[in-house]
């Protein structure tokens, strides 16, 4: 996959990505870059 | 219990960024339910909460053998752990935390407890600990990444990408805002979101196809608006990420079935009045339910997944 796809693919789940170049810059550095998000545990 | 958002929604973008090469790390904050007194405080029965957690994405189809897993409380057993969090701390002023309060759903006046203040500092020294190049968060959780990007380059780490995805909207359509930050438009999608505290906001994974039916057919969904409509929200978010068209079953005399190839042609029908709001739900419901099927599904039929869930319906909740 190309960097301009995975690009895309990376910030079609954003609403707001800040910022695009950094983004872009990342992707072009690192071939698996790590993304994260946290939850907490609760019931309900 | 887990909703739409958690059980649906997060997954389909998990899947988006492992296609890109991305590795994903999903985090599960069991000290900080803990500090925000989730379950009563209970660490116990949040660790149970969690392994529901795990339950449910499983059952949603990611590939769980290509996402870690990693525990708060595995992840502050270090001494390099606790040393970020009071660099944090310590380059944090109480202003400025008073402000990211907004990340744990609580708002400026409501903190009690000295505890609450460790939350922004130890979700800001995570993204550190846990090597995290792309904070791919809610929206909600902003405040936490700009703190950390602003950080990072100070304390000699580094600058992380901040890629929030959108936060689905409540059944009811949008809120007032309530005070969750100072941009109105993203006070508004806080207040607004589908939220497991607001029930009546809520669909769950563990929803019937009639419970769903009838909350969508209750949604808000005005003829021909268009803005803040939860309904063309899951159709944008949900269903056309997922499926790419969209079907919409009619009577005949009703206009007949109709296909939409882009969320942008729905949009367009809706707004000029060419498809009516009860053909829309219909569909959405429909939609909907068969994303949410094979999370249900688990549940009834395997046995280890049922009783995970039956422990942590029993569960007294607490905020």
């Amino acid at each position: 996959m190309d960097l301009e796809e995975r690009f895309q693919l990376v910030k079609g789940v954003g609403e707001e990505i800040i910022t695009e170049d950094e983004l872009r810059q990342l992707l072009e550095t690192k071939e698996h870059p790590i993304a994260y998000d946290g939850f907490e545990p609760s019931g309900n | 219990m887990a909703h739409l958002p958690f059980g649906v929604f997060r997954p389909m973008l998990i899947e988006n960024l492992l296609k890109a090469g991305i590795k994903f790390k999903l985090y599960l904050a069991d000290y900080f339910a803990w500090i925000n007194n989730k379950l009563g405080g209970d660490l116990e029965k949040i660790r149970l909460a969690g392994e529901y957690f795990i339950e449910v994405w499983k059952a949603a189809g990611l590939d769980t053998t290509k996402v870690e897993f990693v525990w708060a409380s595995d992840l502050a057993s270090t001494k390099e752990y606790w040393k970020k969090v009071i660099l944090v701390a310590k380059n944090t002023t109480v202003n400025r935390a008073n402000r990211a309060l907004s990340i744990m759903g609580r708002k400026a006046g409501e903190l009690k407890e000295i505890a609450q203040y460790f939350y922004p500092c130890m979700q800001v020294a995570d993204i550190f600990e846990l090597q995290v190049d792309i904070c791919q968060l809610g929206l909600d959780q902003r405040r936490a990444n700009m703190l950390a990007r602003e950080l990072g380059p100070k304390l000699g780490w580094w600058k992380p990408v901040v890629v929030s995805h959108h936060m689905l909207m409540g059944l009811e359509g949008v809120k007032q805002p309530e005070g969750f930050d100072e941009n109105r438009e993203i006070d508004i999608a806080i207040s607004s979101k589908m939220s497991k505290s607001k029930p009546k906001s809520c669909i769950f994974v563990h929803d019937t196809k009639e419970e769903i039916e009838k909350k969508i057919k209750n949604a808000y969904c005005p003829e021909r608006v268009v803005e803040n409509n939860p309904i063309l929200d899951y159709s944008k978010h949900l269903i056309f990420r997922k499926f790419g068209s969209m079907k919409v079953e009619r009577p005949l005399k009703f206009g007949g079935t109709i296909e939409f190839h882009s969320y942008e042609e729905l949009e367009k029908a809706y707004k000029q009045g060419e498809l009516h709001p009860l053909d829309l739900k219909n569909a959405v419901a429909e939609y909907i339910d068969q994303m949410v099927k094979p999370i249900r599904e688990h549940f009834e039929k395997n046995a280890k997944a049922k009783e995970l869930l039956e422990v942590v319906k029993g569960f007294r909740i607490t905020r």
